[in-house]
């Protein structure tokens, strides 16, 4: 939420500008995502007033001295009460957590892989899938650039359960090295505490206890096929 | 036939595909996903589950028929089938291959075979079902029309 005093606003300063122009270009994108915008003023609604309310760039106006009932109904209001605005909203939160991230799955089977992998990228994310914990290693060598890793538990050779616990010896060495001195955060992307977000991926929520995803440095696990509100709940954690 | 009129044809079909239990609602997913940015996401995945359940099924055969059976391999393959199959929505397989698994468990031989055998029989169907499915949306892209997006159920 922003709240400009009216007279602020009429002045043109650099970060006024710079969110009205935001405001402009975002007209297109959902509005739930973008943040409130309120203008408070002295005097009641003027054309001017009415005018950038009607083309989005600002939310509502609110009268000076500002009162807490009247903030919180028109805040609810900008948000919208609506049904019908829910699943956009849970889709745009969705979208808003995965957007740009990368993400690793690993995966021994190949059409589980393509689906993880297209459900992702719908949500915006940027999608490695390997189909081995060997080959998860390898990706998440340090320093690496991905933000979250889904690994499968039942795969042969290397199961769910080895893959991470060998994923988090890694890191602890890494982290150890860096906090003795050892070695130093910018031979590791200027990163000081490695910890990626493992979430196992399971068929169904009884295979495996939460305890031993736990012991062996899971974050959480999800059920697959994916779920858009599990995964949400899952993800929110993290980002 | 007009466009309308395949479309409503494909409308028909996909339902029935539902009500009798050959997909679930993991299909929808897969018909949502795709998109202009993976246009033919739906067939892509379908096919690379023809590819995968063909060889686990010709592992499991292979691996029934020996003297001395290794029921955690079989395991091993059914486990992959019911993923896959769950993945893309094809319930009846899915369920087929739970049913086998608890067979595995007991170590019970004739019955894994007997489960095999349903096995084949649903994929066998659903593949078909697919099948005529991607044909009809071929006939309709042919003709110039767009596959619907919605369907209700309420009709």
């Amino acid at each position: 939420m922003i709240l400009i005093d009216n007279d602020a606003w009429d002045k043109e300063c650099l970060i006024l500008y710079r969110i009205r122009k935001h405001r402009q270009n975002g007209i297109k994108v959902d509005p739930i995502t973008l943040p409130k915008i309120f203008l408070l003023a002295a005097h009641p609604s003027t054309n001017e007033h009415d005018e950038l309310k009607s083309v989005g760039i600002i939310d509502d106006i609110l009268m000076k001295p500002l009162c807490l009932s009247s903030l919180v109904h028109s805040y609810r209001e900008s948000v919208g009460t609506e049904n019908k605005q829910v699943n956009r909203k849970k889709v745009s939160k969705l979208g808003s957590l995965l957007m740009h991230k990368q993400i690793l799955v690993v995966d021994d089977n190949a059409v589980n892989r393509r689906v993880a992998k297209g459900f992702l990228q719908k949500y915006g994310a940027k999608v490695t899938s390997v189909e081995s914990g060997m080959a998860a290693l390898k990706m998440l060598k340090l320093p690496h650039n991905f933000d979250a890793c889904f690994m499968d538990l039942q795969m042969p050779e290397m199961d769910g359960f080895e893959a991470t616990r060998k994923i988090r010896r890694l890191e602890r060495e890494v982290n150890e090295k860096i906090a003795c001195g050892q070695a130093s955060a910018d031979m590791f992307g200027n990163i000081c505490y490695w910890h990626i977000p493992i979430l196992a991926m399971t068929a169904d929520a009884t295979q495996s206890s939460d305890e031993e995803c736990r012991n062996c440095g899971m974050d959480d696990f999800v059920t697959k096929p994916f779920e858009e509100e599990q995964l949400y709940t899952a993800m929110a954690r993290f980002f | 036939m007009d466009v309308g009129q395949m479309q409503r044809q494909w409308i028909d079909y996909t339902k029935s595909l539902f009500l009798e239990g050959f997909l679930d609602g993991q299909f929808l997913q897969l018909q949502q996903l795709q998109d202009e940015n993976n246009p033919d996401f739906v067939v892509e995945v379908v096919s690379l589950f023809f590819e995968d359940s063909e060889r686990l099924l010709k592992d499991l055969t292979f691996a029934l028929n020996q003297n001395g059976v290794d029921f955690k391999k079989v395991d091993a393959h059914v486990h992959q089938l019911k993923g896959s199959s769950s993945s893309i929505g094809a319930q009846r397989v899915k369920n087929a291959c739970i049913a086998f698994r608890n067979f595995c468990e007991e170590q019970n031989t004739d019955a894994c075979l007997r489960c095999l055998q349903q096995v084949k029989q649903e994929y066998c169907l659903v593949k078909n079902k697919l099948e005529t499915l991607f044909g009809l949306e071929q006939q309709i892209v042919a003709a110039g029309g767009s596959i619907p997006t919605e369907l209700s159920f309420s009709g």
